[in-house]
């Protein structure tokens, strides 16, 4: 996995819980809130595709369950308008990476809104609380 | 030197006062979660909600204003609004919308839609509008609608007959915008949407380049996984 910096991580976090955050309010682009229940829940996977496009970035990530069963759950976050805006790219987001993804499980099965993604070497970021 | 500052003294008489834009005009962003009137749907409005899957049926999937309350209320989406001597244009960022709606009465309503994308793509669900000043405040009123969803989240509809009412008007710094729905075919009472906006330090909206959401392949890829 790519090594950069502990500060990069936590920033790239912070802008991209921030992001999630903001996201989750009323109406948001096709009703976040209402795509995505209040369960939270943590998936482990590897990175297999990230996108960065409005109205929601989003990574696929392939997970294996205890029956080693392959599945892969759809992360989505926010437009990457608002992320470019607070400093977020996504090129930290290594494809082949192993990572924990925790959020909102989503209507759709296999789905979830981000709210963190923790790194294999334990760094995260917890979300700070919603501006508005 | 006096002969030259008599002309321009009286120049105003001539061609009138120069157009001047309101503290309307300039780039906002959503401030909040805004406020609802009770809504209460008549038997064809239940059937209609009762109908929407928002998995399937929110326009926002395919890149689609569902109405004109839905693209003002979008957090992080800059709306930039600007007052011309005879139209006000409002550009959305939110799906490149653009809005041109002309002033007076509803003698300019057009029989096409008001807004478009940057593709010239035209969107009735957003009616045909026009407006005029109250005061400060700024009126728009719409009809014409597709029919479309004023809250996506749970199916609210808006239907040919919903005639919308924005008021529009700066109080401390913020904008504030009043929605009123009326459709007897839907509500049996006025639905009213409540929001306000800050302003930021932007020119203008940015390029957001839409892509319709598209979960088929997400399906068929856990589906083939399935079957290994």
């Amino acid at each position: 996995m790519k090594d950069f910096s502990t500060t990069a991580k936590r920033l790239l976090m912070a802008a991209l819980g921030l992001g999630a955050c903001l996201s989750i309010t009323l109406d948001a682009h096709h009703s976040t809130n209402a795509n995505f229940t209040q369960e939270i829940l943590s998936v482990e996977g590897t990175i297999e595709r990230v996108r960065f496009v409005n109205p929601h970035a989003s990574v696929l990530l392939r997970h294996v369950d205890a029956e080693g069963q392959e599945v892969f759950w759809l992360i989505e976050s926010g437009a990457r308008t608002t992320l470019e805006r607070q400093g977020v790219t996504l090129e930290h987001l290594e494809i082949g990476s192993t990572v924990t993804a925790t959020g909102r499980k989503g209507r759709r099965d296999f789905t979830m809104y981000l709210q963190k993604i923790t790194y294999e070497d334990g760094t995260e970021f917890i979300p700070q609380p919603e501006l508005n | 030197m006096k002969t030259v500052a008599f002309v321009f003294s009286i120049c105003p008489f001539f061609f009138g006062p120069a157009f001047s834009q309101t503290p309307i005009s300039g780039v906002w962003l959503l401030n909040g979660p805004g406020s609802e009137s009770a809504i209460q749907l008549t038997p064809l409005g239940e059937q209609i909600r009762s109908d929407y899957d928002l998995l399937i049926d929110d326009p926002s999937l395919s890149c689609t204003p569902a109405s004109v309350s839905r693209i003002w209320a979008n957090p992080n989406s800059r709306i930039k609004i600007t007052e011309q001597v005879d139209a006000i244009e409002i550009s959305y960022e939110l799906f490149d919308l653009r809005r041109h709606i002309p002033l007076g009465d509803p003698s300019v309503l057009s029989d096409s839609p008001s807004t478009r994308n940057l593709s010239g793509d035209l969107f009735a669900e957003m009616g045909s509008s026009f407006a005029f000043y109250e005061g400060a405040t700024l009126i728009i009123e719409s009809r014409n609608h597709a029919p479309g969803y004023i809250r996506t989240s749970r199916g609210i509809p808006q239907s040919p007959n919903t005639v919308a009412i924005e008021e529009i008007e700066v109080r401390d710094g913020e904008l504030h915008i009043t929605h009123t729905y009326r459709d007897e075919s839907l509500f049996k009472m006025p639905l009213v949407l409540e929001y306000s906006f800050r302003r930021i330090e932007a020119e203008d909206v940015e390029i957001y380049s839409c892509t319709d959401a598209d979960y088929d392949w997400f399906l068929e890829l856990n589906n083939k996984s399935d079957s290994k």
